[in-house]
């Protein structure tokens, strides 16, 4: 299983979580990255952050939900309509972006799930706001132990926090293998990696990556791409675009996307009360444009994040019909151009297409760069 | 404020009372139909013309405290549709598609194009709530935050859900917000000011209230125009006194109907009910469904507000309270900002209440919360309801999405399937 680590993140479902359901133990899919998997874990069940990897086809989808709205949504529609994600006992939903949130009533309408919870997550982020999320914790405890007969005490949610901390220090550690001139791992590597982190038991993640890492330093690394690259938008659950990029366009070194370094850049701090110190991070971490009053600090990170890593320019990739990427190209066009940082917009759907014209584009980009 | 090179709230003053000078003469029947637009621009710049603060605020904020602090009080949303039917908007959506996608609704993109247009002047702070009821009323003013960094911004956190805990939340939010305008701008919010507001707004949705009843009446005595135009100024112009004026007119009118039995039409033929968007940018659509198919449209969602009053004598945090309801409870947020389920649980009713024949699902192809659950809807609504349920895709406030041919052309179909 080690030499595959990264292949395992392709598909929806993998040999760990068959492991797990094996054993009788239950598995709860969860939307989006606001929700907080170490709650679900203390609960003793699996969280898996839902996705549409492996996405051939928005066929099922399209017929409820109309083709003027994300095909990332409709993609994870698709792929539960296809029966892929049978394996979950439950699902976990909240007030993310409005196409996540109407799927997840299209999902629960057309598939009846066990246990369903809708969370209500805040916009903002001050300390009322985080009162208000960790009191919505709370809730979402009672309903989760009725319906599971398990007890989350605060020491559970406390060994949690270790386990899913202890996997975010790994992840940075990858991501900061890519600062070397000569990187070991291409990003559509390190992006499987991070992916099956949202997707398998951590208890069997850590101690697969930390010898994954311990590989990668004997590994030696690649020069002469053509560009260090930044990728930074919409969800990217799929390697496909990816390694399209890295193909065509050149190396990706950092990224500031929710199945990427958003979801392990920050750890959660102890603040005393566990359950106040999970709130806390999950509405103050870096996070999507679903947060307002947060482009600055977006393009803070974005803009930390590509010198620390010595990048040549960024690919903004903006799923087509997502108003709040969307929106946010107005700050993110004015604040890059302030720090002198090429980008390049690609609006995108969720399965890559129109492949001939995406080269020309990368490729007439990673040009325009370099000054070639 | 900052000098416009043009004052374009002007402009479309002085055009909308040119629209209704000639409306009058025309069909005087229909004299009171631009009054609360006008009383709203009069307000507006009788307050700019004494150089009060400009505060600019998305719709579906509680405007009673903004009111209260005699500022120059704007919602570009409002205005956008008031541009829409004077056919002066397109500049502002085309303006703002240099900075963000065509998809995103042209309402939301509205406030980014006027306020790059140098048409109108930039505003001392800007007022929004998270998600109520779209992502797109979100992004639209915090990606306007980044670009104004000298200017102050308050997002209101309005979480999903309408119980007591979001309420006080809300509530507490809506204090906040009165607090950092006095910070920032230097206006004072006068409790007393507020209480006489409130009273105001009270009296407004209470009159609503009633005309919402007599439109259950069959036939329905309220034309369909002057339906939306209730629920347009109980929404956009809340808490002005020449407004309660204008709804006292249109009690004793509608009453004296419902009291005759005499309907809105001749020859009532089909109640129709909207439960997701209007038609602004062409408001004659209504006219010809009332004329050419006796066709009534006796609910439409925008306009069915939430009319439970707030107590003006109570304390500020239950004042507060009372605004954070309305301020969740508006229309748009009621379909857009809920789970499905509550959204189509609401339509099921309205159709009852309002005993509709057929339901209009006129789809702004801006919402996403919309036509993500387009199917679902229609389905449901179907089973539980057995109604024809007319579907299609357009933009209220740009007829280049689906002019009204197009829109015409769909009704005919439905009709002829039908009726």
């Amino acid at each position: 299983m080690q030499k595959n680590l990264a292949e395992l993140a392709v598909s929806i479902m993998n040999p760990c979580v068959e492991e797990w359901k094996g054993q009788g133990k239950p598995v709860v899919g969860y939307i989006c990255s606001y929700i907080p998997r170490e709650v679900i874990h203390a609960a003793g069940i699996l969280p898996y952050r839902v996705g549409a990897r492996g996405c051939t086809s928005t066929d099922e989808a399209d017929v409820w939900m109309a083709p003027i709205t994300c095909s990332f949504a409709r993609g994870c529609l698709e792929m539960a309509l296809e029966g892929e994600y049978g394996f979950l006992d439950g699902l976990v939903s909240m007030n993310a972006c409005e196409c996540m949130r109407r799927m997840c009533d299209n999902w629960t309408h057309q598939i009846e799930m066990p246990f369903s919870y809708y969370m209500s997550v805040p916009y903002k982020s001050d300390e009322g706001a985080v009162d208000f999320y960790e009191e919505e914790l709370h809730l979402f405890q009672g309903t989760l132990e009725k319906h599971f007969g398990a007890a989350i005490t605060d020491e559970g949610l406390e060994n949690s926090i270790r386990l899913s901390n202890e996997t975010r220090r790994l992840l940075r550690k990858l991501h900061e293998t890519r600062k070397s001139e000569a990187p070991s791992l291409t990003g559509a590597e390190i992006q499987k990696i991070a992916i099956l982190s949202t997707a398998m038991p951590l208890e069997a993640f850590n101690p697969m990556l930390e010898v994954f890492l311990e590989e990668v330093d004997a590994r030696e690394g690649t020069t002469g791409h053509p560009a260090r690259l930044m990728v930074i938008g919409s969800p990217m659950d799929d390697p496909r675009l990816t390694e399209i990029i890295e193909e065509f366009g050149g190396l990706i070194v950092t990224d500031a996307t929710c199945f990427g370094a958003y979801s392990y850049w920050d750890s959660i701090e102890p603040v005393g009360d566990p359950w106040r110190s999970v709130a806390s991070y999950y509405l103050k971490r870096p996070g999507c444009p679903r947060m307002p009053q947060k482009s600055g600090d977006r393009l803070a990170y974005i803009g930390e994040m590509a010198r620390a890593f010595d990048v040549d320019g960024i690919i903004f990739e903006r799923m087509l019909f997502c108003n709040l990427w969307g929106g946010e190209t107005l700050p993110l066009d004015e604040g890059l151009q302030e720090m002198d940082i090429p980008m390049l917009l690609l609006d995108r759907e969720y399965i890559p297409g129109a492949i001939g014209q995406l080269r020309t584009r990368l490729q007439a980009f990673t040009e325009m760069i370099k000054g070639v | 404020m900052e000098e416009a090179k043009k004052e374009v709230i002007q402009e479309a003053h002085l055009m909308l009372q040119a629209v209704d000078d000639d409306l009058k003469k025309t069909q005087p029947e229909r004299a009171w139909m631009l009054e609360p637009m006008l009383n709203y621009f009069d307000v507006l710049e009788k307050a700019m013309n004494r150089k009060r603060p400009m505060i600019w605020h998305f719709l579906t904020l509680s405007q009673e405290p903004l009111r209260s602090m005699d500022a120059a009080v704007f919602s570009p949303e409002y205005a956008a549709a008031v541009f829409s039917i004077l056919g002066i908007a397109y500049k502002y959506y085309d303006l703002s598609a240099d900075r963000m996608p065509e998809h995103i609704c042209v309402l939301n993109r509205f406030p980014t194009g006027l306020s790059l247009s140098g048409d109108t002047v930039i505003p001392d702070i800007m007022l929004y709530p998270a998600a109520n009821p779209c992502d797109a009323g979100l992004i639209s003013y915090s990606s306007l935050e980044q670009h104004f960094k000298d200017m102050p911004f308050f997002c209101v956190d309005i979480p999903p859900n309408t119980d007591d805990r979001t309420r006080r939340y809300v509530g507490k939010q809506l204090r906040e917000m009165v607090s950092f305008i006095e910070e920032k701008v230097g206006l004072k919010m006068d409790m007393d000011e507020l209480r006489e507001k409130i009273r105001f707004s009270n009296r407004g949705l209470e009159i609503h209230q009633k005309l919402l009843e007599y439109q259950k009446l069959v036939p329905c005595p309220t034309p369909s125009l002057a339906h939306l135009m209730h629920g347009y100024t109980n929404m956009g112009v809340p808490g002005v006194p020449e407004v309660v004026e204008w709804f006292d007119r249109q009690e004793a009118w509608l009453t004296e109907k419902a009291q005759k039995g005499e309907g809105a039409v001749p020859e009532e033929k089909v109640r129709l009910a909207w439960i997701a968007n209007n038609i602004d940018f062409d408001l004659s659509i209504y006219d010809w469904l009332e004329t050419e198919y006796g066709a009534v449209s006796v609910a439409c969602g925008m306009s069915l507000l939430n009319t439970d009053p707030i107590d003006p004598e109570a304390g500020e945090e239950e004042i507060f309270e009372g605004l954070a309801t309305r301020t969740m409870t508006y229309p748009m947020p009621m379909f857009g900002r809920v789970q499905v389920d509550a959204y189509i649980n609401r339509c099921v009713e309205i159709v009852n209440e309002y005993k509709a024949d057929a339901i209009v699902f006129a789809g702004n192809v801006g919402c996403k919360y919309h036509w993500t659950t387009a199917k679902l809807v229609k389905d449901r609504l179907t089973d539980a309801l057995d109604k024809p349920v007319l579907t299609f895709e357009l933009s209220p406030w740009d007829s280049r999405v689906t002019s009204s041919e197009g829109i015409k052309a769909k009704f005919e179909q439905f009709f002829d399937a039908y009726f």
